[in-house]
């Protein structure tokens, strides 16, 4: 019986292998290789549109013009993968919804990369700043266009523990309608979106 | 490694990014909504049918000229012209509530209304004019001398025309067999119909002043029926449009001011003559006369109920008898209805000279096409065949694409259009979007 406790505690002391296993010492650790899922709802909050030329036929100047839509509502989903503990790249796919002055319904579908560096100042806060850069695809009665779309923002986050966080995104629109077929109409579409945030690493 | 993979893979989608926006375009879209404005769809309770927009000035003016009206399928609706609401007059003509409005036309001081009444299994209809209104109350004459009252084996519904609001009226009288159903009745069971014309509306209290025509014409009086379409005034030569019933995309037939089949150079009467040896029966399903007073000579233009050799097309002709096609569309739906603006100043941009058509929804069969509000004719050049139907929105010239798009007239059916006399302001009147 000894030797069998002293065969046990010999193999308790066998060397480590050649990966070393680095403790955990915070909640929102994270390391290459982690995943991330997220998903998200909340507002989507117009701000202005840029008119980049004049319109005589209309009577609008080039400038910024309020852009007539109400504020509607959004939601999206993102995979993230972490190249290093503060950085992860990942690719988002939304949805959003809002109506013009006479009640038409225009709708928005993003398809973005996100690249995010994640400040860690606490152990169960996570800040995030991001930029994703990726196609804005806009449906309004029987148009329907595709625009590039660059999107920073900033977020806030609890790490309820290490698989759940939760937290608010902050993030702007920047979209250039420069393709019109009609050059008068060419615009900068510019947003903002509020979300709610439930992220699960793994 | 991974690194390296990611970033090729981001490289290829940013440059896909690229590809797609840059191929992709269309409209502006958020230019477009940001200036766009604000469309009144006419306040109207949700999914009324709405007939042209009215305006007429009595005789002896007395505040009926400081309103409009519609009919509806239900009633008739005034408003002031200065603005408000529209609101629904009583039908109180007569004596008789009556139930509703089964067509309408206007005269430059009388609106002709063929009134309807349905109790249980009786039903009537008569013609009457609405002469004044006051703002609260309207004052009708009652044709009574002529009720059309159902019976066991059959009833009539009536259509009225006013091509010109200082010629005729038009009345074309259907014959259906059994029992009356619904305002949608006047497709059922129809078996023929009879046209009478009054050659002064304004004056006119009985229908016994009204004559009756096609006497010659066995096919409006006859087993095989006929189902008027629409009727055009020059005022020298008037054009009827004719088919066997209500839907009907063959067999039409074009009449003269009498009810005559008009003859054409090849003697086959009631054809569209579009040269020797080339005629038509297309029916029709609107007609109108544009007198084009800048010089380039009147008009008469139609347009055909459906395809014919692949297009809808749209027919011209500056006397009536011989027709020049127009090129149409391969169209999802119907043209019903025309309103010159050729003399508007809207209906002059971009150095053309404007005709809108009104379009209609339709089902062929299983399949329901769209309507697409108005369509664009320019009449600009005095060769008929070279006027030209312009369907694309973006290139629309009457209405800037930032209002008209926005708003759903672009996908409505359009029953009517009207320019209230001495106005400059253009009403459409809506299958259901309202005014």
């Amino acid at each position: 019986m000894l030797l069998l406790n002293f065969g046990f505690l010999g193999a308790q002391e066998e060397p480590p292998e050649d990966t070393p296993f680095t403790p955990q010492s915070r909640t929102n650790q994270r390391s290459l290789g982690d995943q991330a899922f997220a998903i998200s709802a909340g507002v989507i909050i117009p701000l202005f549109t840029v008119l980049l030329n004049d319109n005589p036929a209309t009577g609008d100047s080039a400038g910024v013009v309020d852009s007539q839509l109400s504020v509607g509502g959004m939601g999206s989903l993102a995979y993230s993968l972490y190249l290093s503990p503060n950085i992860k790249v990942g690719l988002q796919l939304g949805g959003t919804f809002k109506w013009d002055i006479n009640r038409n319904l225009l709708y928005m579908i993003p398809i973005a990369i996100k690249g995010t560096y994640e400040f860690h100042p606490f152990s169960r806060i996570t800040i995030p700043i991001h930029l994703a850069l990726g196609i804005n695809m806009t449906s309004w009665k029987e148009e329907f266009v595709v625009d590039p779309l660059i999107r920073p923002g900033f977020g806030v986050y609890f790490d309820w523990n290490v698989e759940w966080s939760f937290g608010l995104d902050f993030t702007y629109w920047f979209v250039p309608q420069l393709n019109s077929t009609d050059e008068r109409f060419n615009a900068i579409a510019n947003f903002m979106d509020i979300n709610i945030t439930a992220e699960y690493h793994f | 490694m991974k690194k390296r993979r990611i970033g090729r893979i981001g490289i290829v989608l940013a440059l896909a990014v690229l590809l797609i926006s840059g191929s992709c375009t269309g409209v502006g879209i958020f230019a477009v909504v940001a200036v766009s404005d604000k469309i009144d769809e006419g306040m109207l309770p949700e999914g009324i049918s709405a007939r042209p927009v009215a305006h007429i000035i009595p005789a002896v003016p007395d505040g009926t000229e400081n309103y409009y009206f519609f009919a509806s399928g239900p009633g008739i609706w005034a408003k002031d012209k200065t603005g408000g609401l529209w609101k629904p007059l009583p039908l109180n003509s007569g004596g008789i509530s009556w139930d509703g409005v089964q067509s309408m036309a206007v005269t430059n001081q009388k609106i002709y209304l063929a009134l309807y009444d349905v109790n249980g299994d009786d039903y009537k209809v008569a013609i009457h004019t609405l002469n004044s209104f006051d703002g609260t109350t309207a004052a009708f004459t009652y044709f009574s001398d002529q009720v059309w009252t159902s019976n066991s084996t059959g009833y009539q519904t009536i259509r009225l025309f006013c091509p010109d609001p200082l010629g005729a009226v038009y009345v074309n009288v259907m014959d259906h067999t059994g029992t009356y159903g619904s305002i949608d009745s006047e497709d059922n069971g129809f078996i023929g119909s009879s046209i009478y014309r009054s050659d002064s509306p304004n004056d006119d209290t009985t229908w016994a002043e009204f004559l009756i025509l096609s006497l010659t014409q066995t096919e409006l009086t006859g087993t095989t029926g006929r189902y008027v379409t629409g009727v055009a005034d020059s005022g020298a030569v008037v054009r009827i449009t004719a088919t066997k019933n209500m839907f009907s995309q063959t067999d039409g037939i074009l009449l003269d001011g009498n009810g005559d089949p008009v003859n054409n150079p090849d003697t086959i009467l009631g054809t569209i003559y579009e040269g020797p040896g080339v005629n038509t029966n297309v029916s029709v399903t609107g007609i109108t006369w544009l007198p084009r007073t800048w010089g380039a000579g009147g008009a008469y233009i139609m347009s055909a109920t459906s395809l014919d050799g692949g297009t809808l097309p749209m027919f011209a002709s500056s006397d009536g008898v011989t027709w020049s096609r127009l090129g149409g569309t391969t169209t999802d739906f119907l043209t019903i209805n025309f309103i010159d603006v050729s003399e508007k100043t809207a209906g002059q941009s971009d150095s053309k000279r404007l005709v809108l058509a009104g379009t209609s929804s339709y089902i062929d069969g299983s399949t329901s096409h769209i309507a697409s509000g108005y369509n664009e004719i320019d009449v600009t050049s005095e060769t008929l065949s070279d006027w030209t139907v312009n369907t694309t929105w973006d290139d629309y010239s009457f209405a800037l694409n930032t209002n008209y798009s926005v708003s759903d007239l672009a996908q409505a059916t359009i029953i009517g259009m009207s320019i209230p006399e001495g106005l400059n302001d253009l009403y459409a009147s809506t299958r259901n979007v309202g005014v």
